[in-house]
């Protein structure tokens, strides 16, 4: 009976299943690999359901750990998705890492702040790992802050500063990048913000639904894969400024920042994707050391209450 | 028959898989408790996953350690220590979780025990009432619904226990009609 005991206790080791549950709530392994989901299995089966649809459709992964299982391919490219949430949701860090996921397998990516500074989107990268000098350095990244106030010369006939528009008339017929080097075009654009956007609109809101359309036509001629972050209360009921971007976008991925007692807890959902199917619920995220982990499996306790 | 025997009685005769829910006095709670994880750590030979939502693992392992309960076999996911800033002593035995409310991580952290530890093993929570102080009872039913589900789906024993008549009618019914054995010590 003891020698039974003694040979289980060597082979019994709770350190190591201990650093195993851990690695597995972090969503990583000592190696940054995902816990929660395979991605190369994932890409695999992605490539198996394009090839297998008479026209073929292609869908683009995000990288984040557990994120692309609740779709059943993968978001379609191209598309224009809103990425929604409160303060402190992670709206910030969801895009900056799947376009590290991206930069990394050699695609180019361009982040557009209206609102943080490049240094400071920087330091948010290096807080996670993601080297953002070196993404910088291998031309696949170009990162930008702009100002609001830069925008609003779009209403403004003839001025040279416009960021998106060379006006024709007063009704913004068409809208030409005048940022955006010549040369570079890239596979995913983050627009951070919508809403910083809209400030430049204050009183003038039938001025920015039109200017928001032509937004997102201009970025879907593009054929870019884009991420408009839209800043929203903890449980929305719209989830951009207007309620038209939801409307206007492929997709709507909103964040959760959830108060319970004195805790609040992370939580995702795919409320829209135009072109795949998806889970229709809303699961448990956590923001770890190296960055966003979904567990498509997890359910949320509690009240969420959104239209 | 005394208390320990009369839950070793009811565990011996239920297959494997079971969820039993112990019901006890305040003052006896603890006692049954220690005695049914000595119980199910020494004779059955099973690993012990133990949610303790009523005392910090500094304390369970000192009383653990006094009732003689071999702790290289047991796992605390401790829900009390991080919320009351105690120090958080590393141990290679206890995970730290954010607080008794924090019902989504505790669902994860027993979710990934689960997984890891292999062979045969039980879940103990410890305890409903505890819980239920920090977290609305409909939100409570909810993660022990979905606890106890997965228990069961997985084969996996399980062990909630809580104070007799202390605890809310719903809460008891729901939690009573996904259990094999209500034991009342």
């Amino acid at each position: 009976m003891y020698e039974k005991k003694s040979k289980q206790d060597d082979i019994f080791d709770m350190a190591k299943i201990k650093a195993e549950i851990e690695n597995k709530l972090k969503g990583t392994d000592d190696n940054g690999y995902s816990t929660v989901g395979s991605l190369e299995q994932k890409t695999q089966q992605t490539l198996e359901a394009v090839h297998a649809t008479k026209k073929p459709k292609k869908y683009v992964l995000t990288g984040i750990s557990g994120f692309d299982e609740l779709f059943e391919n993968g978001i379609p490219k191209g598309s224009n998705i809103l990425v929604a949430g409160g303060a402190g949701s992670g709206k910030t860090i969801f895009c900056l890492q799947t376009l590290w996921y991206h930069i990394l397998r050699g695609e180019k990516c361009f982040y557009m702040s209206f609102e943080e500074s490049e240094k400071r989107l920087m330091e948010h990268m290096e807080d996670f790992g993601w080297n953002p000098e070196k993404l910088l350095a291998s031309g696949n990244f170009k990162i930008k802050r702009y100002l609001p106030s830069d925008i609003h010369y779009v209403s403004e006939k003839g001025s040279e500063n416009a960021m998106f528009a060379k006006e024709e008339d007063s009704q913004l017929l068409q809208l030409e990048p005048v940022t955006l080097e010549e040369g570079y075009n890239p596979d995913f654009v983050v627009i951070d913000s919508l809403t910083a956007i809209a400030s430049a609109f204050i009183g003038k809101e039938g001025s920015y639904r039109f200017y928001a359309e032509r937004l997102f036509r201009f970025f879907e001629n593009m054929g870019s894969t884009n991420y408009f972050i839209t800043e929203t209360g903890q449980m929305p009921e719209t989830f951009s400024q207007t309620g038209v971007e939801e409307f206007l976008a492929d997709g709507v991925i909103v964040l959760y920042n959830i108060k319970r007692e004195n805790m609040r807890e992370r939580a995702i959902e795919v409320l829209k994707m135009r072109g795949t199917k998806h889970q229709e619920r809303i699961v448990a995220m956590k923001i770890s050391e190296k960055g966003m982990v979904v567990y498509p499996k997890q359910e949320i306790f509690g009240e969420i209450q959104t239209k | 028959m005394d208390d320990i025997e009369k839950i070793s009685k009811e565990l011996n005769n239920l297959p494997e898989g079971w969820i039993v829910m112990l019901e006890t006095t305040p003052e006896k709670m603890l006692e049954v408790s220690l005695s049914t994880i000595k119980f199910l750590s020494d004779e059955k030979n099973y690993i012990g996953i133990i949610v303790s939502a009523s005392r910090p693992q500094k304390n369970l392992i000192q009383l653990y350690k006094q009732k003689k309960i071999d702790t290289k076999k047991i796992l605390i996911l401790d829900c009390i220590s991080k919320s009351q800033s105690l120090d958080l002593e590393e141990a290679s035995n206890v995970i730290y979780l954010e607080s008794v409310s924090s019902l989504t991580n505790i669902s994860l952290a027993i979710t990934a025990s689960i997984q890891q530890i292999s062979g045969a093993k039980f879940v103990f929570v410890d305890s409903i009432n505890s819980m239920l102080i920090h977290n609305k009872p409909e939100v409570f039913a909810q993660f022990i619904h979905g606890i106890l589900t997965k228990l069961r789906i997985g084969g996996i024993n399980g062990l909630l226990i809580s104070l007799e008549n202390e605890t809310n009618k719903e809460i008891h019914a729901e939690i009573a009609q996904l259990c094999d054995r209500i034991v009342k010590i």
